[in-house]
Formats: C-alpha cells, structure tokens, sequence
C-alpha cells in the first residue's frame, strides 16, 4: 500500500456499500472492514459518513436491517441490500464505468504535450473503451 | 472532494478530480479557461462538461495556490489571458493523477472482483 487511505466521498461510497452488501448481509463495521479490505487497504469510510449513509439508503428502500445479537452480546443491525438496491448497485456501476473512463481518457491523454516531460508519465492507458452511449446528456461538474 | 452533491451517484468523485483535469489540460499547452473547459469535454468524448460555475473558482483556486500562471497575449485587437503551469503546478498534477489511478483502481477492485473490465489494467 502505497501512502495512506484515502476517504471515500459519498456518491461512490453508496455504490461501495451496495457492493459489500450484495456478497451477503453485514453489520456496519463489517461494511468498512470489507470496503477496506477488498481495495487492499486503499479505501476508508469514517463512521461519520458510514452511518448516515446507511439511514438514508434505509429510508429509500434500497436496504433494509435486522437486528441481531452480536457475539459480544450487544443488538446491533445487520444490513441486507434489497431488489431496489440491487437494481440500483447496477445503474452505479455503468455510471461509475462511464465516468470514470471519462476522466482516465483526459488524465491519460499523451499526446500534445508542449511543456510536460513525456519520460516522467506513466504509460497511457488502453482507449479500447466503449463509447458514451449518450453524449448529449454530459454529466455537470 | 466536497460529498454534498447528487447523492447515490459517482458523480461525486468525478467531480473531485475537476482541478486534476484543468491542470492536466493546460499542462498539455498553455490555454484559455474556456479552452480547458472546451479540451476536458472533447477528450472525455463528451461525457463530461465544467461548467463557468465551477471552472472560474477552480482557476481563481489554482492561481493562488500558485500552481498556475496566467499570462496575457495579444491577439489581433484582442487580449487573450493564457494560463500555463508552474513547477508546483506539474508536481501537483503528478500527485493528482497518482491519486486518481490509486482511487479508481481500488473502486475498480471492489466493483468489479474478477476484473471483468478491460479497459483498465
């Protein structure tokens, strides 16, 4: 791992959470440890963002909970994606897909380059992505 | 990476990597703001647009953190102000793009396990 980790900002973190939970049912910090650990240590999500975000994905029926006692014996809540999630986890991933070709086509664009060392860049990557399928609706920055 | 628009898309984190992209455009030749505007739109085939809402304050922010350096230039009868970047500029735009691949490769990870996309290595 290279640096430290970097905290993830709410959008992805939605996609993040759908993620981990469409493996199977967790509690809070197990959403974190997995996020965690399946980007090798590369991602974190604060409590602070973790828990609102969950209330909120609560409330729009995207995921449910039930309580359940942990091993320590406290309740706590055990989250579970629903079929809105589910359908909502896919809409995510083709626009995370989308957008984030978008950004590599520009951060990796090789040529033209009057005043940048050519040596000092990493290699470009493939442009072998799929075209936007709707380049009349750019996304606003 | 401000976390307060459209919630439950990734437009978020794109939209974190606005000063990543106008510097990467003007480190490519020394440019006007709406020509790095103009460049991010064409290069990212159209998917994504900064608007004169964001661009002014991020090279107003730019500036002065001192990573770019406006300069005017006469054209015709007209003034053009072109914007090229500083040292610090370019060491920034090295940092950011590191960041970026370090970002989206872990989400990457995460979203696609069996690394069924390939347009990312």
């Amino acid at each position: 791992m290279r640096g430290k980790a970097i905290d993830i900002v709410q959008g992805t973190l939605n996609m993040l959470i759908f993620q981990t939970l469409a493996e199977k049912p967790l509690h809070g910090w197990g959403i974190r440890e997995r996020i965690h650990e399946l980007s090798k240590n590369a991602l974190q999500v604060r409590v602070g963002s973790l828990y609102p975000a969950l209330s909120r994905l609560q409330k729009r029926g995207l995921i449910t909970f039930r309580r359940v006692r942990t091993k320590k014996g406290l309740m706590g809540k055990r989250y579970n994606l629903t079929r809105a999630g589910r359908a909502q986890l896919r809409q995510e991933i083709a626009h995370w897909d989308r957008l984030s070709a978008a950004v590599d086509r520009v951060a990796h664009y090789a040529k033209g380059y009057a005043n940048e060392q050519i040596t000092s860049q990493p290699a470009p990557r493939p442009t072998s992505v799929p075209a936007p399928q709707s380049p009349s609706n750019p996304r606003l920055m | 990476m401000a976390g307060r628009h459209t919630m439950g898309k990734a437009t978020d984190i794109v939209h974190g990597t606005i000063e990543l992209l106008i510097l990467k455009t003007i480190g490519m030749e020394p440019i006007q703001g709406w020509g790095a505007a103009k460049r991010i739109h064409e290069l990212s085939h159209q998917v994504i647009r900064v608007r004169e809402g964001s661009l002014h304050p991020a090279l107003v922010r730019l500036h002065a953190q001192g990573l770019i350096r406006p300069h005017l230039v006469q054209s015709g009868n007209r003034t053009k102000r072109l914007y090229s970047l500083t040292n610090a500029g370019r060491a920034q735009l090295r940092k950011e793009l590191a960041r970026w691949d370090r970002l989206s490769d872990a989400v990457d990870a995460i979203v696609h396990p069996e690394g069924v996309k390939v347009d990312k290595v």
